[in-house]
């Protein structure tokens, strides 16, 4: 079927015309406040907490309004009497004012998306931000699918509803009813399903139940429901919501084409004159209205199935038969006749509480889980303990190694270092938080590296494109990056190959390769000392950029010096001349700074006019004012270390 | 030619219209009268293609106007409620109707305009009833549809915006060969527009006919004789009323004036006066003379 042939572009154009005040404002603001997000963000973070989501923010409020006001807008006409009239003699055909309508809403939306993709990608032109082009790209693919699904059941909506309000509704029920009944029932048969970490004990079939060997795991179990669902549903659920979903992507797409056409059926056969009521027929009236109690039937009637008090359970009723008289009253405007509704209500009831027993969360499993030892399929493990990315885990797969991390798992948690590890069955993978001391560790990693193909621990997100290389001095907001091909390529071989640091380039500086896959933004930690182009770049960069970043620091410090509450911390790292890092939070993890405060006020204001040189050995001091951090850098540290003198002396005296 | 069969529309189960069968003719004026709530607007709302019917077919040229593109160009239709999108202007509903009629006469409407003095900048929400109303008709008569259908339009228009509409539409009908539909429930309205006239009834066509035939063969007669006399004196007439005052009778015939005059005359009367008939007497009996009361009707 040629559906263009049914397109009027006349129409499209008067339509859009007649409504353009209100049109331009619902497509015009979501990228305009996208854009000032997107600036806001990006201005006070680094690179890397440049997520998909992050730059979504005012996706999540714009998905349930605007296409729901743009259905509205552009369909208006059937609510009206006189427009019903106008419209419906016009020679236009109801398949043309559906498809036209459809068309016209679709590519507002689609320019909506794209305005504000081109609002953030002209911020990183005028700002120089880095964004992968990628993360753009499905920014665009998501959200023009989702956009265009609600859109299309607005129409669905549209086609089957009275007047704007039971249109909302019905909206409303068809983005989170069925979603919600799914997860609910999923819950249900799956009573651990989004009750994040529970115990679970691994053991063989007849085993007696030993509640010592258990440990905290989660099951992951993505339902891959709809994404305007699973942005408010995964979340009061308690399971994580990404947005890149690909099959969530997928569905909305083949459900988006379903309810076009069941739309346009319902549109063609649609009794025009009933406008200004909710439903042509009573039935569905109320059929609809019990509906829209079943959320609500669910969670009161699982509060009053705990409850014991009588009260409650009789004023949840009354709530409920409230809410009867109020939804005629919204939809209607008018109060039905109160013995049928009452009728209605105690047959909605009779309905709904079976089914909020059914659904009764409340009572959910929380017990321990049992897994069988023959059920064990696999597992998967980094053998970097720093390493929690499951994306570069080991997948272990050889028997005799998956019998040994098994009977370590048997004998339950041991203390020592936190291990994530994935246990697999058949039907489903266990996050695992194992504690394991240093030496079994050992063994495991050791019976591994024999069995398995362990790969380089970056290689899987390796392979993906990096787009990205930076560093920074000390603090995120002195970062430097790079989209430089050379320099990307050149860190991501030099970790491809393990390169060991050269002791050759004095300055050493911890910098991030960045790579964006599937909705992710991910960093992988890569030395400066591992190449001579790397380190020649950094060298390059401090050389140009460590006066300016002084001055930056030092202006910031005397503007707040003369404030005299100000609160001084030292900063966590201080460079000493082989440019190489030291940690000296634990040097003075015991040290109050309080009692020093005054003396480090007298010094920064003593030696505040020195020139700070951020290439020779230089300590910084943190102060706070109103909650706000300032910094000030020195290179006098051995002046710095002489007021801790005595504390230090102190300090060691009472720890021995 | 415009052939409405077997139609059939209810609303909440309730008939409008039951079976309804009509014909309207090319080149004619159709007026359709009835009392409020007789089904008028929903026939035409129906013929138009707004509403489906529930049984029965609408052939316009022999096609189904219902979502018929094709056929709707030829179509206009002015509802008795009229509607303008808010804050639109002459112009600016005129770009709407050319956009979606591909023969609309733009400088035609801006001819009416001008002789109407509207002001097509000014937003049409600022205008009178009446105003609105020009509006209206000026719009559709720019279209050039051949069919054109008007509910109730011309009630509540002044006496010489109403001619000058009228003129129009006669200078139309001329011109372009167009047929026109219009509904009121006051006969008075539609006596010297209409060729044909329909009355509606209880969810169907109750009457119809031409109003020049209907005229012609229908004639009030005064008449006395010297000697007393009743009905019965006239067997070889179609009497549908009759009434005796005094020696002087006023009656109703079926025939044509020349026959009647000419047998009456032979009669020897002492009085012999044929009056004219307002169309709404015309009504009157030929409803009594099917056996409904026309005041129930109309």
């Amino acid at each position: 079927m040629n559906l263009m042939k049914f397109f009027n572009r006349n129409y499209m154009i008067e339509n859009l015309k007649k409504s353009k005040a209100v049109l331009a404002f619902l497509i015009g603001i979501v990228p305009i406040v996208s854009t000032f997000i997107y600036f806001v963000l990006r201005s006070h973070n680094n690179i890397l907490s440049i997520q998909l989501e992050s730059i979504s923010a005012v996706h999540y409020v714009g998905i349930f309004l605007i296409p729901l006001l743009l259905s509205i807008s552009l369909f208006d006409y059937v609510y009206k009497k006189r427009s019903v009239d106008f419209i419906g003699s016009m020679p236009l055909s109801r398949k043309t004012i559906f498809i036209t309508n459809t068309i016209a809403g679709s590519l507002l939306l689609m320019a909506m998306v794209l305005l504000s993709a081109f609002g953030i990608w002209l911020i990183n032109l005028l700002m120089d931000f880095i964004l992968p082009g990628r993360m753009l790209l499905d920014y665009i693919v998501v959200w023009t699918c989702t956009y265009l699904f609600c859109f299309i059941l607005a129409n669905l909506a549209m086609s089957i509803s009275g007047n704007k309000i039971t249109q909302v509704i019905v909206t409303i029920l068809l983005f989170f009813l069925l979603p919600f009944l799914l997860q609910f029932s999923y819950m249900k048969l799956n009573p651990r399903y989004g009750t994040g970490y529970y115990p679970i004990t691994i053991q063989e079939e007849n085993q007696q139940e030993n509640q010592l060997n258990s440990y905290l795991a989660t099951s992951v179990e993505h339902l891959n429901l709809t994404t305007p669902y699973r942005m408010i549903g995964e979340n009061l659920f308690g399971t994580s919501f990404q947005l890149w979903d690909v099959i969530a992507t997928w569905k909305m797409v083949i459900l988006s084409i379903g309810g076009f056409f069941l739309g346009l059926f319902f549109f063609q056969k649609r009794k025009m004159e009933h406008n200004e009521i909710t439903f042509s027929s009573l039935r569905i009236h109320n059929f609809v209205k019990t509906l829209t109690l079943i959320p609500v039937a669910v969670v009161l009637g699982n509060l009053a199935i705990e409850n014991n008090s009588i009260t409650l359970k009789v004023g949840f009723l009354l709530i409920l038969l409230g809410y009867y008289y109020i939804y005629d009253l919204l939809t209607r405007r008018t109060l039905a006749d109160w013995k049928k509704t009452l009728i209605h209500f105690c047959i909605s009831i009779i309905f709904l509480f079976p089914l909020a027993i059914l659904l009764d969360v409340g009572n959910r499993n929380n017990r321990e889980e049992i897994i069988l030892k023959e059920d064990i399929k696999g597992y998967q493990l980094s053998l970097n303990t720093e390493d929690v990315n499951p994306i570069n885990y080991v997948e272990v797969q050889n028997q005799e190694t998956i019998d040994m991390i098994t009977s370590m798992l048997e004998k339950g948690n041991q203390t020592g270092i936190q291990h994530q590890v994935i246990l697999k069955t058949k039907e489903k993978e266990y996050h695992i938080l194992a504690y394991w001391n240093k030496e079994d560790f050992t063994k495991v990693r050791e019976q591994i590296e024999k069995t398995e193909k362990v790969p380089n621990p970056n290689s899987l997100l390796l392979k993906n494109k990096m787009y990205a290389f930076s560093f920074s001095f000390e603090y995120g907001d002195l970062e430097f990056v790079t989209e430089n091909a050379k320099i990307v390529e050149e860190a991501k071989k030099s970790l491809l190959e393990n390169r060991s640091c050269d002791t050759k380039y004095k300055l050493n500086q911890k910098g991030y390769l960045y790579a964006y896959s599937q909705g992710c933004n991910q960093a992988i930690v890569v030395d400066s000392c591992t190449s001579s182009i790397l380190s020649e770049y950094v060298q390059d960069i401090y050389e140009k950029e460590s006066q300016k970043v002084a001055q930056k620091l030092k202006k910031l410090t005397r503007t707040q010096l003369k404030e005299k509450n100000m609160t001084i911390l030292l900063s966590s790292y201080y460079m000493i001349e082989d440019h190489s890092n030291i940690d000296y939070n634990h040097f003075f993890s015991t040290i109050s700074f309080y009692q020093k405060e005054m003396e480090l006020m007298q010094f920064i204001r003593k030696y505040d006019q020195d020139s700070f040189d951020i290439t020779k050995s230089y300590i910084g001091i943190t102060g706070y004012l109103d909650g706000k951090p300032y910094l000030y850098y020195t290179n006098r540290i051995q002046e710095f270390m002489d007021i801790f003198d005595d504390l230090l002396e102190v300090d060691t005296d009472d720890i021995n | 030619m415009i052939q409405i069969k077997n139609l059939t529309k209810s609303f909440d189960g309730k008939p409008v219209l039951e079976h309804l069968n009509c014909t309207i003719h090319h080149h004619c004026i159709y007026g359709l009268v009835g009392a409020n709530g007789s089904g008028k607007s929903t026939l035409l709302r129906l013929i138009n293609g707004i509403l489906k019917q529930e049984e029965g077919e609408i052939l316009v040229e022999k096609e189904s106007a219902f979502d018929n593109e094709k056929i709707k160009q030829k179509m206009v239709f002015v509802p008795d409620d009229l509607f303008f999108y808010p804050s639109y202007t002459i112009s600016d509903m005129a770009h709407f109707y050319q956009a979606l009629y591909p023969t609309f006469d733009l400088a035609y409407l801006q001819e009416l305009v001008s002789k109407l003095k509207l002001n097509p900048e000014a937003k049409i929400s600022s205008f009178s009833k009446g105003m609105k109303r020009q509006c209206a008709l000026i719009l559709a008569l720019a279209t050039r549809a051949k069919y054109f259908f008007f509910d109730e339009t011309f009630d509540g228009l002044d006496p010489v915006v109403r001619n000058f509409f009228k003129k129009q539409l006669a200078k139309q009908m001329e011109e372009d060969d167009i047929t026109i539909v219009m509904t009121s429930h006051n006969l008075r309205e539609l006596e010297d527009v209409c060729d044909n006239l329909g009355l509606l009834y209880k969810g169907g066509i109750l009457f119809e006919s031409d109003i020049s035939t209907i005229k012609t063969n229908m004639h009030k007669v005064q008449i006395s004789f010297s000697e007393d006399f009743d009905q019965k004196k006239f067997p070889d007439f179609e009497i549908l009323s009759f009434h005796k005052v005094g020696s002087v009778a006023s009656m109703i015939i079926k025939d044509s004036e020349n026959t009647a005059y000419q047998k009456l005359k032979k009669m020897k009367p002492l009085i012999l006066d044929f009056l004219p008939l307002t169309l709404e007497e015309v009504f009157i009996y030929e409803m009594e003379a099917l056996g409904y009361e026309f005041n129930e009707i109309l």
